[in-house]
């Protein structure tokens, strides 16, 4: 994926199996947001995107989302000026090939995070955790198989990333969907992650085990540092 | 919700009976019932334009070219080929969908500003075309004259009695302004807010935006073909100047000062605009000039046009009544 001659994401070639947390982290600039929206039909990559062992690379957003891949934004992205309850009604609206199942959808979506009795508030008013929690909800009411995270707990107090945090693992063992994760705290994504990627300037620096890769000695020197090598 | 829902049906439905009762009080006065059928008719097509500005937030100039085309259209059939003036006006809307759907497949692959050009470009082309194309029958500059009435089981309505006329456009008012009314409150609408909020945030949500504008356009571009279609039967004429910038901007001013994307804004505005208009007309040249100048105040001054000043108020009176009612509780 390049932008005028900048590569930001270059010959990157990875898989992810059904039903694992897969964690991404690398340096700021390392490609990771840019992969997820090759992923979800935003940008049209050079190289191809499978996903069930069929050829999404050409699909637009909201095919994506049709075939069963949702996202989350690091900056959250809402509509702000929708009821809490909107939002996810057109996660399950638009997001569901079924219009059947819509309804159940957005209630089933509002109690797995936890807004039930929040459903009227409108979106903008919210705080930031509540935000992110409706993102995800919106995302959920689509009924995906893979879900994207991009950096979920970016801003949020401890407490508040240990809630979310229990939510991702809920997403992957309750909802069954498989997750892919980028986060900067190597503490929370070893502790999520099944496996990992580290990218560095779009090019995987190694894949495997959280122990694998946070005790490889590149990844130590192009991302982690020294400071943490028994991280 | 509910209870809220019911009172807008309630009252919706006495203004509905108000405005059928309407003539019995009006009686002899022609130039009051013709006003009112202009209402009627001009409040549908700011409304239609107000469903692609307003809500799909398309900039879209090509309005009176969809209105000139259902026009065109219902006289050449009518007059050429004896076409019944009812099949005129569909076939007039069909026309405006056809071309509507062509000009939204080439320019919403752009946006913004680019897309108020190219369906301006559509406009502009128009008098051009008509004038280049007499010979096949569309009256050149001099346009078209006497463009037969409607008539209905053998009743011709006719321009000295508007009683008829006056049903027939309100009657046509009230499908067109149920259909806009409908699309915005259905899941339509709700995809064009989401889509105004945070596009990326709607596309990975599975709101497909191109097919959404196209449909919304082309249904816009049908109402207001079929309207310029029965405009031209009313008034029995039609020329280029059907695209004259006066039209233009007359429901223009309509849509901006009743208050963009605030439904029932732009059919309020053509009430207001339609009589301010009429009442203007003694100043002559300066009727543009003060009809212009309203508009460049209600946008300085006020966004949201006169339903911005409801909702204004309403904001008001409830943090009045808030306030009342936290202090009763201390």
């Amino acid at each position: 994926m390049c932008f005028g001659l900048l590569a930001a994401v270059d010959s990157l070639d990875f898989e992810v199996e059904e039903g694992e947390v897969f964690g991404i982290a690398g340096p700021n600039g390392a490609g990771k947001t840019t992969l997820f929206n090759v992923i979800a039909g935003v940008y049209r990559p050079t190289g191809a995107v499978f996903f069930e062992n069929k050829n999404i690379t050409n699909l637009r957003a909201d095919e994506v989302c049709r075939r069963g891949i949702a996202r989350t934004f690091q900056i959250p992205q809402l509509f702000h000026t929708l009821s809490i309850s909107d939002n996810v009604r057109v996660g399950a609206h638009f997001g569901n090939t079924d219009r059947r199942r819509v309804n159940d959808a957005m209630e089933h979506a509002l109690a797995f995070v936890g807004l039930q009795g929040k459903e009227g508030i409108t979106a903008g008013s919210l705080n930031l955790y509540d935000k992110k929690l409706t993102m995800l909800a919106a995302a959920i009411a689509t009924t995906p198989k893979l879900m994207l995270l991009d950096e979920p707990i970016g801003g949020l107090s401890p407490t508040e990333t240990r809630d979310f945090v229990l939510l991702v693992e809920k997403v992957n063992a309750e909802l069954g969907m498989t997750v892919v994760v980028i986060e900067h705290l190597m503490k929370v994504l070893t502790r999520l992650s099944h496996r990992m990627m580290i990218l560095e300037n779009g090019k995987k620096v190694c894949v495997g085990t959280p122990s694998d890769v946070t005790c490889d000695q590149r990844v130590i020197d192009c991302y982690l540092g020294r400071g943490n090598k028994h991280a | 919700m509910v209870s809220g829902s019911k009172t807008k049906w309630y009252s919706a439905c006495a203004v509905l009976a108000a405005l059928c009762l309407l003539p019995l009080a009006i009686k002899d006065d022609r130039h009051l019932m013709h006003l009112l059928i202009l209402c009627y008719m001009y409040a549908v097509v700011a409304a239609a334009w107000d469903l692609i500005m307003g809500y799909a937030r398309v900039l879209s100039y090509a309005q009176m070219a969809f209105l000139a085309l259902g026009a065109y259209t219902t006289a050449m059939l009518t007059l050429h080929l004896n076409s019944s003036p009812w099949l005129g006006m569909l076939a007039g809307g069909a026309v405006a969908t056809v071309i509507g759907l062509a000009i939204g497949l080439v320019s919403f692959r752009l946006r913004g500003i680019y897309v108020g050009m190219a369906t301006l470009a559509l406009h502009i082309v128009l008098p051009t075309l008509i004038r280049a194309t007499r010979p096949w029958g569309t009256g050149g500059s001099y346009g078209l004259t006497d463009v037969p009435s409607v008539t209905v089981g053998g009743y011709m309505f006719s321009n000295l009695y508007l009683v008829p006329w006056y049903y027939l456009a309100l009657g046509i008012f009230v499908i067109f302004i149920s259909i806009i009314y409908f699309i915005i409150r259905s899941t339509y609408g709700l995809a064009f807010v989401a889509l105004r909020d945070s596009e990326a945030f709607a596309k990975s949500l599975g709101i497909h935006h191109f097919r959404f504008l196209l449909t919304v356009f082309a249904i816009s571009a049908f109402v207001t073909g079929v309207m310029g279609a029965v405009y031209t039967h009313y008034i029995g004429v039609v020329s280029p100047s059907i695209l004259g910038l006066d039209m233009f901007l007359l429901i223009y001013i309509m849509v901006m000062v009743g208050g963009l994307g605030r439904f029932p804004g732009a059919i309020i505005g053509a009430f207001v605009v339609v009589f301010l208009n009429d009442s203007l007309i003694v100043l002559k040249e300066f009727r543009l000039v003060i009809l212009g100048s309203l508009v460049v105040a209600v946008m300085i001054l006020l966004r949201g046009g006169l339903m911005g000043i409801g909702e204004h108020l309403v904001r008001l009176v409830g943090r009045r009544v808030f306030r009342g009612s936290r202090q009763q509780e201390h």
